[in-house]
């Protein structure tokens, strides 16, 4: 995909995009990422800018659209290609919206990986529960959609069990008219979470909306209402996203001076939020909790975890976005506190785990 | 003259070799265990600490409504005291509670009474702990323990039976709420004896029973007399996580050690930077000496310039929280484990030494 270069408003971009003959084979796809950044500031060293230029990323500007380029390796090709996105951050909701035809992969090894482990950025994580308010909406809006495909996984850990072989890990790729129906079987029986849905939309077109908050745009015949749908469904779900974002970005680490006759002491104060779960949880649930935030790079120190009911408490080190926190779970929710400040994207990838290997039905909640 | 382990096994036949063998093995296993059981009493202790300070951290109910607001960790700390947890102060009238939190009591006796030792300490080194806090104290200082809900009936008993100044808080940590446990009938002579407080406030808002907001959350992550293992594993984990982001191959030096001490606990002690360097030299000397650290410039005299790395696999932070703590209980659990190990030998195979009149007179003295 090649936007001739020019300076762009970001209407007129999305104009551009929309008069614009794509190749037949070309897939546009958005990728949507939350950022810390309101700009790109491409003068400071903590920028959004700074972010994606320390990462190998070559950057160019067209107005309110950066070009952001970096090589990957493509694994049918098997060799190193460039990967071109067009990117736009939206000043108000910190989204950062990147437009490209490049396959998953391409997105996977440069922007999602920096994602994953770089302070100030996480993909639009858009969960199993956010994923069914978007069918709603979908089918509300087009009642003659069907959902023709999914891929769902069960973890062995998940708090709830499918009712076949609870034990065994498992991905279900399904495609089939029935894909919503056979879902909802395959949750009940197989305990699976959906990770990949995609949706035909007669007269419209055929869309793949995925959990790290990526958006496709699989097959049209008539582009331009087409491309149209693409962004509403882009809009629908940040709407949603966003309000798990709001609540985590409320949490805060504060020093409060207490001041005596001569000195001077700070008290933390630990404003908190809360993880949700879907079910009742008890004492055999608390280990599976700890595997899956292992399992994906946070080290649980310094511990208490009493045999008896759900209760379970301590120091928590993300090791991939570098952050140190502090947990206290019960049967019913898990209180979450900075021990320092924290950026908000460290604690949406690890809502991000809770839902993905733990519990798929869980939400974020205010504390109070 | 006392024998090494080794210097006396090489005394040994092969066949006693073997049974001297078996009995370390067996010691270091029943050290072992106990010596897990330490660190998880630790662990319980600090849950138990901050189940208690966030009642009384910023912005939460009780603080707003009493007054009280959590000031000191430790307070007797700096005057090398090791009693009292928590120091809580309330302003407007300069009143002061120092508060000893304990997870489980094996001797109620002994805990009241080592308790009003404690308090006699403070009391007679009342000027010591206003400097410590950089304010006058009001007259008395006041004392409370906070124990499992289960445990408070007893502890109330040996209190009153004993005469102590002491409030009982009882903290039921299953359904997390705190009560003050006492004689309700009789309030007056409870404000006068001490297990009830002055302020009739704090009184009323313990008495009905408080739930606290933020539970267990760690706003306390270490202590100053956290337990050895407790303090490795934590230092560990976060030198780990520093030292892995500035890609210098797990590298650190003393001022590391120090930096994480002093931030988690210089804001909310009356610690000197001359005390934080003693805990960070006792750290790196544990530490070296049970090979969880290693010294990779053993040619530097000067431990402020050294250069060490953390000993074992260093896959990832979880492995190393594991490293760490086995690694400690290990080689304590053998250190411990070998002198014993050699007096249960001599025992079971009936050896008496003829100087051991010596030891049994000195034992009886």
């Amino acid at each position: 995909m090649k936007i001739p270069f020019q300076e762009y408003t970001f209407a007129s971009f999305v104009n551009k995009i929309l008069e614009m003959d794509f190749p037949i084979q070309a897939r546009l796809k958005v990728a949507c990422f939350f950022t810390q950044f309101d700009r790109w500031g491409t003068n400071s060293t903590f920028s959004l800018w700074a972010l994606f230029n320390s990462r190998g990323f070559h950057i160019d500007q067209m107005g309110d659209i950066h070009v952001l380029s970096k090589l990957y390796f493509d694994t049918a090709l098997r060799q190193k290609k460039m990967a071109t996105f067009y990117a736009y951050l939206n000043s108000e909701s910190r989204l950062l919206l990147l437009f490209t035809d490049e396959k998953s992969e391409a997105i996977d090894q440069t922007v999602e990986e920096m994602a994953e482990t770089t302070s100030g950025i996480y993909c639009m994580f858009t969960g199993p529960r956010t994923l069914q308010d978007i069918r709603s909406k979908i089918v509300e809006s087009y009642p003659s959609s069907v959902c023709f495909y999914f891929t769902a996984k069960h973890f062995s850990q998940f708090a709830r069990k499918g009712e076949t072989r609870p034990h065994i890990e498992r991905t279900i790729v399904y495609y089939g008219d029935d894909a919503l129906k056979a879902l909802e079987e395959m949750q009940q029986y197989y305990g699976v979470s959906p990770r990949i849905m995609r949706y035909r939309i007669p007269d419209v077109g055929n869309y793949e909306i995925k959990s790290t908050g990526c958006f496709t745009l699989l097959k049209t015949e008539d582009p331009i209402p087409a491309k149209q749908l693409l962004l509403r469904l882009v809009d629908w779900t940040s709407v949603l996203v966003l309000r798990s974002r709001q609540i985590i970005e409320r949490s805060d680490f504060i020093l409060i001076p207490l001041k005596t006759e001569e000195k001077m002491f700070e008290i933390p104060k630990l404003i908190p939020w809360t993880v949700k779960f879907s079910k009742a949880l008890d004492y055999s649930d608390a280990e599976s909790l700890v595997e899956s935030m292992v399992s994906e790079g946070y080290t649980l120190f310094n511990y208490v975890m009493p045999k008896g009911s759900f209760r379970l408490n301590g120091m928590v080190l993300d090791e991939k976005k570098g952050n140190v926190f502090t947990i206290d779970v019960d049967s019913n929710r898990m209180i979450i506190a900075p021990k320092d400040k924290i950026s908000f994207d460290a604690f949406l990838r690890f809502f991000a785990t809770i839902v993905e290997n733990f519990d798929p039905q869980a939400t974020v909640e205010e504390f109070v | 003259m006392n024998l090494s382990f080794d210097d006396f096994r090489k005394t040994l036949s092969d066949e006693e070799k073997e049974v001297l063998d078996k009995i370390l093995s067996d010691e270091s296993r029943k050290k072992r265990i106990v010596l897990e059981n330490n660190v998880l009493d630790d662990n319980n202790h600090l849950e138990i600490v901050n189940f208690c300070a966030n009642f009384f951290s910023p912005g939460q109910p009780i603080a707003e409504r009493t007054g009280y607001s959590l000031a000191l960790l430790e307070p007797m700390y700096p005057l090398n005291v090791k009693n009292f947890d928590l120091g809580l102060f309330r302003k407007e009238n300069s009143s002061l509670i120092l508060v000893e939190c304990k997870s489980s009591i094996s001797d109620y006796r002994e805990l009241v009474s080592d308790l009003g030792r404690s308090i006699s300490e403070a009391t007679n080194r009342k000027d010591e702990l206003e400097r410590v806090l950089g304010n006058r104290i009001a007259d008395p200082i006041e004392f409370a323990i906070c124990v499992p809900a289960l445990d408070a009936p007893e502890v109330y008993n040996e209190i009153v039976r004993t005469n102590k100044p002491i409030c009982v808080w009882a903290a039921s940590l299953w359904e997390r709420k705190m009560k003050i446990f006492g004689n309700k009938e009789d309030t007056k002579t409870e404000i006068e004896s001490g297990r009830l407080h002055r302020d009739g406030n704090l009184n009323s808002v313990l008495g009905t029973g408080v739930e606290p907001k933020l539970n267990f959350l760690r706003t306390i992550s270490i202590l100053p007399s956290s337990h050895m293992c407790t303090l490795l594993v934590h230092v560990s984990v976060l030198i780990y996580q520093k030292t892995k982001e500035s890609r210098i191959s797990g590298e650190f030096q003393y001022s590391d050690v120090l930096n994480i001490l002093m931030k988690e606990l210089q804001t909310m002690t009356g610690l000197s930077t001359e005390d934080f360097e003693r805990s960070a030299t006792n750290i790196f000397n544990t530490a070296l000496k049970k090979d969880i650290f290693k010294d990779l410039t053993e040619d530097t005299e000067e431990l402020t310039r050294k250069i060490f790395q953390i000993s074992g696999r260093r896959t990832n932070s979880n492995v190393v929280r594991k490293e760490v703590g086995e690694t400690y209980v290990a080689h304590n659990a053998r250190e411990k484990a070998l002198m014993e190990s050699i007096a249960r030998y001599e025992k079971e195979r009936g050896i008496t030494h003829v100087t051991s009149w010596m030891s049994d007179q000195n034992n009886k003295k």
